[in-house]
């Protein structure tokens, strides 16, 4: 939880920090660029192909690495995106616990994401036996 | 902060309508608002016909034709006639511009609107409480910060570094770029808006000031200035025809660049 905001004659005392971030914005955007013309470009490509051709696609060690690359770098800028949003339109009594959740949703996503792409890298099923 | 519901005061009904005289030619309609907080409940629209020809080319022209031969209630600001105080700015026909540098042949409609500038509390009619917005001004601190001692005349500056300053020092601060920023809408008691942080460029460009690192120090805050996503109303508004939205992308390079020094907090 972030403290709350430091004001001198109505106006807010800087808090000395979001330059990074927005950095790591733009840094995460620029990577999506080629990295998501290179999802949509396999994905084009896979149309249509069966199981096998897929999972050979997955087995590629260059594939794999990159997609799961896109998915974190995804799941970050996503992360970002909504917590730019939250800050924008909820009020602050709410925006630090928003703000956590919508992060904890993309921590999960990108760990899944990742977690999925190894397994059928491997050449193991999608998901583990019994499930 | 972004509200659903509008508060008490922020729904107009329909007013009074102030015909034009029989026989009266060229009839514009002139849709005010008005609106007493201490006391209205609601704001309305009155509507006056004015001929055109009893009054000047520019909605000043118009305003203060009304206010002095219709109804001396309206009340707004004006003051140097000619786009250099920023006294009169409002919000014509849905944007946000100054009344004495926009003529009523510039409006499409026949019905013209004339609102205050949008999102902030009005005092009356047309005319809003800005005191917010000088301070955010007056917290950028926009003067000369130099270490070095007064010179015996002036602080010389090349023609080059004085042409870094064009498109920033024509500001006005008419607030009509800060009151169309959906950004300003939704976190201005935060954000410091545009005008505050063209006018803090405007000091951070400048060669002959010495307090660059310090004045980015003050500017670095997720609210202060990142809550401007380059929505570009800023710069479509100006009357001056500056570029507010530049202002903070370059401000935003500069706090990443490889020559950023933080100062002490």
């Amino acid at each position: 939880m972030s403290a709350a905001p430091k004001f001198k004659n109505n106006v807010k005392i800087s808090e000395r920090h979001g330059a990074g971030e927005w950095k790591l914005e733009k840094l995460a955007l620029l990577a999506l660029m080629p990295l998501g013309l290179w999802v949509l470009s396999s994905g084009f490509t896979l149309a249509g192909a069966d199981y096998g051709a897929v999972v050979a696609w997955f087995g590629s060690t260059l594939n794999a690495g990159l997609l799961a690359v896109t998915a974190v770098v995804f799941c970050l800028f996503a992360s970002l995106a909504w917590k730019v949003i939250l800050e924008d339109y909820v009020p602050a009594s709410s925006r630090s616990s928003l703000i956590l959740v919508s992060n904890l949703v993309f921590l999960v996503l990108a760990a899944a994401s990742v977690f999925f792409i190894v397994r059928l890298a491997l050449g193991s099923a999608p998901l583990p036996a019994g499930v | 902060m972004v509200q659903l519901n509008l508060p008490r005061g922020s729904k107009p009904t329909t007013g009074k309508v102030h015909k034009a005289p029989a026989g009266a030619k060229n009839i514009k309609t002139y849709k005010v608002y008005r609106y007493d907080p201490e006391t209205d409940a609601d704001p309305r629209w009155d509507s006056y016909e004015v001929s055109t020809d009893d009054h000047g080319p520019m909605l000043l022209d118009a305003l203060i034709h009304i206010k002095n031969e219709i109804d001396p209630t309206l009340s707004f600001r004006r003051s140097c006639r000619e786009g250099i105080c920023g006294s009169c700015s409002m919000n014509i026909d849905g944007r946000n511009t100054l009344a004495c540098t926009k003529g009523w042949d510039e409006c499409s409609s026949h019905n013209i609107t004339i609102a205050p500038l949008p999102h902030q509390p009005v005092v009356k009619d047309l005319v809003t409480d800005l005191s917010l917005f000088y301070a955010q001004y007056d917290s950028i601190q926009p003067y000369l910060q130099s270490d070095t001692p007064d010179p015996e005349k002036e602080r010389l500056q090349s023609p080059a570094d004085r042409e870094k300053l064009d498109g920033l020092y024509e500001c006005i601060l008419c607030a009509c770029c800060s009151t169309s920023c959906p950004s300003y809408w939704w976190n201005q008691e935060e954000y410091l808006g545009p005008a505050a942080l063209l006018q803090s460029y405007r000091w951070i460009s400048d060669s002959r000031d010495d307090a660059t690192q310090k004045r980015l120090d003050d500017l670095e805050d997720p609210f202060k200035l990142y809550r401007c996503h380059t929505i570009m109303n800023c710069a479509q508004v100006c009357p001056k025809g500056l570029n507010p939205a530049k202002a903070i992308a370059e401000t935003k390079k500069l706090m990443v660049s490889p020559s950023r020094k933080k100062t002490a907090a």
